[in-house]
């Protein structure tokens, strides 16, 4: 398409002579180490070179804007192509001059003459290899297609042809040469042989192939992964052959020279550059216990493959975060236990999620990337297994639990008609499809909770329902309130029976909302009853404390959040409802206090460097969100940026960042002796600890932009090894005040802002105490009351419900009992036993809820 | 008796309760023998107090005999009527 233009340009004689020169010359020298071309270039006059419509080729536009250009030019000339490997395999430093020579040699073949524009072709032949091959190290014949494919597409098919001609005979020339030299080869190759590190050794590769040593590659590694000058890569190379020649080993791993760099890389003071080059992985012994030995740290993962598997690439991500995710001081932080950073192995996803079921019912499934797409549910039994799938989806892309919004009242436009049966069908289906697919995140049930109201939510009442099949009903959710509370009676009478040997679900756990309209709201008395006994019985029920005009969503067992005014403009659209923690970093609470050694002034300022630590951590794990994001749906959270109503599914504006809280019972009595309960001057002192945090978090969210809000710390594990790094660090003070066993390494700190655990306390003066913290907890906070193996009345429990919510501060209560399960006969025991009571085997399983 | 009030920066609802219950304590003659005090929730120990209180909106008013509390306003002043009732006047 660029001949005719191209004819247009004079060339002279003299430039022709001087293109015949450089023609002689191969395209690999021009493009490493021949400098004779260039000074023959730079020497002759040009005239600019033209696309067929006349334009001026730096209109760059096919690839990008010059802009974008420019910029990724600069990484690339800066640091992605600072080395090519040679036709011999030999590994030279890059010079893009040689590509624009080459370039503009065979644009003066046919007539061109601006330099200026083999310079920017040069540019879109590096983006165009940037594009394809990433920063890997390019290969002279990669480079000479590329600049192919540039002049091609960028109109300037006489000057490929030229290069392609020039290309063919140098391929040539080398065939003739090669049978020439075979000769010569294969003497040099029987002098190699005499070697015994080029024939004797073979190193066996991660890609599980066998190869022959080649020092080569630990250099171009070393230069493309690290970053370290190519001769002192060289260097290193030689000395790590040495130390291999020398062992006399026959076969190598690719793994074992990567370590014995790494050491060099130590011994030769490059830290930093060791960091990089670092392998990622489990040690053999480790990889054997995690794929054999059942995990009891976390009672809601399986134990088998997908399990395991889930297990190995948590540890091998937990590696790849601390190095490459989080700066080092962050990731020091964490190592040393000042802060503790949850979910490290799922660091490439969010925390967890609330979504609308109403999402569900306008878009049906339609996730990116899918093998098929379904249209919105017409029948209740399939917006349940539509819900039940997209839990499923979600579940891959964040670490916690994926909570579901008012699923009664959205519902309710599918349940009109239905028999008492069907509903209690429906409602058997749910909880059993929730608590047994193991289809996501390591084999694990789906970690999932749904939000039951029994009036209809205020900012609902007066909002068009969408029915079956995405239409609109032209009613209220007001007008299908019978329907949604038939449903919530029907999901707890589930609960109440229990799975099919009795055992309580695990999943998903209902989070039954109090408000003041409820207890407005006819027939609360009865279903008020009904979710006491189940929380007597099964101890399933979550009591969410909704006050005044408060409204709340709950993403999962304690996490949630105060609807804002935004939230309530949301509602009458309420697919959009869908929010999500990003992540949760927890404060080391006693820690502080040791810092501080009895100076009020140390500790506060000891808190806030904890909590620098945290936003810092926080703003690295929303660079990477959005990093990962920004790839949309080629990257791997697809399914988080799916665009169905005009705004990405993950809606980054409206994320909230936590701040956990841990151990402030331990943290009170290492500084004033005296443990939460024990003083009024304790108990202000924890106070105030959470006040100044409250304040400093929204001083750094107006600083950052990020909403930060404090949280409960959920992680039992964070309990136990934030007590235990304590025991190592600072073993005097940390034995005055862990709790748990000692002797036999059973340890904890107290739970976020709770009191401590063991302390004989009234169930009431617990909550009321206990939700004195609650209001500045902003992210949900929660009391359990432990009922162990009593079994108290419905109608005590109902009391007990409504005097926390009038005379309490307290955001939300469950009732925790505990059970044996015998793995024998299955009969299930209230209470911890060691034996089963029926068969009187001893091979059972205690359930509790842990939250110490 | 003493009047207590919670009150967040930048709050001008807490500015004007207490500016009306400042007019109403001086036109009758109380200002010296009501004492009052003022938290903030935007400071830690306003929050501690509140907390211990069991306060979670603002303004929010408090009127103490002896220390016990006798009566509270939540998210507003009093009434002229209401404090006049209340301070016996």
């Amino acid at each position: 398409m660029s001949g005719m233009n191209e004819e247009r340009h004079s060339v002279s004689d003299a430039s022709r002579s001087n293109v015949n020169v450089a023609t002689e010359e191969t395209v690999e020298d021009v493009l490493t180490d021949d400098p004779v071309i260039e000074k023959e270039s730079t020497a002759i006059e040009i005239e600019e070179l033209t696309t067929e419509a006349g334009e001026p080729t730096s209109r760059l536009k096919f690839f990008m804007d010059e802009d974008k250009l420019l910029g990724l030019h600069r990484r690339l000339a800066s640091k992605l192509f600072r080395l090519v490997r040679k036709r011999s395999g030999k590994i030279v430093p890059f010079d893009r001059k040689k590509i624009t020579t080459a370039i503009f040699k065979a644009a003066q073949e046919v007539g061109g003459r601006d330099q200026e524009i083999a310079e920017r072709l040069t540019d879109e032949v590096l983006l165009y290899l940037y594009s394809e091959r990433g920063d890997n190290l390019p290969q002279v014949e990669e480079i000479q297609d590329a600049i192919e494919k540039v002049l091609i597409e960028r109109g300037h098919a006489r000057t490929a042809k030229a290069f392609i001609l020039y290309r063919d005979k140098r391929k040539r020339v080398r065939r003739k040469d090669f049978s020439t030299d075979l000769a010569g080869l294969e003497k040099r190759r029987a002098e190699r042989a005499l070697d015994a590190t080029d024939l004797a050794l073979f190193v066996r590769t991660s890609g599980d192939d066998m190869i022959v040593w080649d020092r080569e590659k630990i250099i171009e590694t070393l230069v493309r992964e690290a970053d370290v000058e190519v001769r002192v890569a060289e260097k290193i190379s030689r000395e790590v052959e040495d130390q291999i020649v020398l062992s006399k080993t026959k076969v190598i791993t690719a793994p074992l020279i990567r370590e014995l760099v790494d050491a060099k890389l130590v011994e030769h003071g490059l830290e930093g550059a060791r960091r990089k080059h670092t392998r990622l992985g489990v040690p053999l012994y480790d990889a054997e216990r995690i794929i054999l030995v059942p995990n009891k740290e976390n009672a809601n993962i399986p134990h088998n493959p997908e399990a395991t598997n889930m297990t190995l690439a948590e540890s091998v991500k937990k590696q790849y975060a601390l190095l490459a995710v989080f700066s080092q001081d962050i990731a020091d932080a964490h190592a040393r236990g000042d802060i503790h950073l949850h979910d490290l192995g799922f660091f490439d996803r969010p925390y967890c999620s609330g979504q609308s079921l109403e999402y569900v019912k306008k878009f049906g499934l339609h996730l990116p990337n899918s093998l098929s797409i379904a249209k919105p549910a017409k029948h209740p039994d399939i917006l349940l297994a539509h819900m039940v799938k997209f839990s499923a989806a979600l579940q891959g892309h964040f670490a916690g639990a994926i909570g579901w919004d008012a699923v009664n009242v959205f519902f309710a436009p599918f349940l009109e008609g239905l028999s008492d049966r069907d509903v209690h069908q429906l409602a058997q289906m749910l909880i059993f499809e929730y608590s047994q697919q193991s289809v996501a995140r390591g084999g694990q049930a789906i970690f999932s909770d749904i939000n039951i109201y029994w009036e209809t939510p205020k900012h609902f009442a007066d909002v068009e329902a969408i029915g079956p099949g995405a239409t609109w009903t032209g009613r209220t959710y007001r007008d299908f309130q019978k329907e949604s509370q038939h449903f919530a009676m029907a999901l707890f009478d589930i609960y109440k029976e229990g799975d099919g040997t009795g055992r309580p679900f695990f999943f998903p756990k209902p989070l039954v909302h109090i408000t003041d309209e409820f207890f407005r709201t006819p027939g609360h008395e009865e279903f008020l009853h009904h979710i006491s006994d189940v929380a007597a019985d099964k101890g399933n029920t979550y009591f969410v404390f909704d006050r005044g005009e408060t409204a709340k969503i709950s993403e999962c067992c304690r996490l949630s959040f105060k609807l804002e005014q935004s939230d309530l403009d949301d509602a009458r659209e309420p697919w959009r409802m869908r929010y999500s923690a990003l992540q949760n970093v927890t404060l080391n609470l006693p820690r502080a206090a040791y810092y501080a050694k009895g100076d009020d002034a140390k500790l506060f300022e000891k808190l806030d460097e904890f909590l620098k630590l945290a936003v810092a951590a926080h703003e690295q794990k929303r660079g990477i969100i959005e990093k990962i994001l920004s790839m949309g749906d080629r990257g791997p959270l697809a399914l988080l940026t799916m665009n169905l109503d005009g705004q990405q599914y993950l809606r980054m504006h409206r994320v909230t960042y936590l701040i956990g809280l841990l151990g402030l019972n331990e943290l009170v009595q290492s500084h004033t002796g005296q443990e939460l309960h024990e003083s009024e001057e304790a108990f202000r002192l924890g106070l105030k600890v959470i006040g100044h945090l409250k304040l400093a978090c929204e001083a750094a969210t107006e600083r950052t932009g990020m909403k930060l809000v404090l949280e409960q710390t959920p992680a039992e594990s964070a309990a136990y090894r934030l007590a235990k790094l304590d025991l190592e660090h600072f073993p005097k003070e940390a034995e005055r005040v862990v709790k748990g066993n000692l002797a036999i390494g059973e340890i904890y700190y107290t739970n976020s802002t709770f009191l401590n655990v063991s302390h004989p306390v009234s169930p009431i003066e617990r909550v009321k105490k206990e939700g004195k913290f609650h209001d500045m907890i902003e992210a949900g906070a929660l009391s359990h009351v432990w009922i162990a193996d009593s079994r108290p009345d419905a109608g005590a429990v109902a009391s007990f419900v409504r005097r926390t919510f009038d005379h309490t501060r307290n955001a939300q209560i469950a009732f925790s009992p505990e059970f044996t399960t015998c793995n024998t006969c299955f009969h299930v025991t209230r209470g911890l036993v060691d034996q089963c009571p029926r068969c009187g085997n001893a091979v059972i399983e205690g359930l509790t809820k842990i939250s110490a | 008796m003493k009047l207590v009030y919670f009150v967040k920066d930048g709050c001008d609802a807490c500015e004007n309760a207490k500016e009306k219950i400042a007019f109403f304590l001086d036109k009758w003659g109380l200002t010296d023998s009501i004492e009052t005090e003022a938290f903030s929730v935007s400071t830690p120990d306003g929050l501690v107090e509140a907390s211990m209180r069991e306060i979670a909106d603002i303004p929010t008013i408090v009127l103490e005999d002896a220390g016990d509390e006798v009566a509270r306003w939540t998210k507003r002043a009093p009434t002229s009527e209401e404090l006049r009732e209340r301070l016996a006047v």
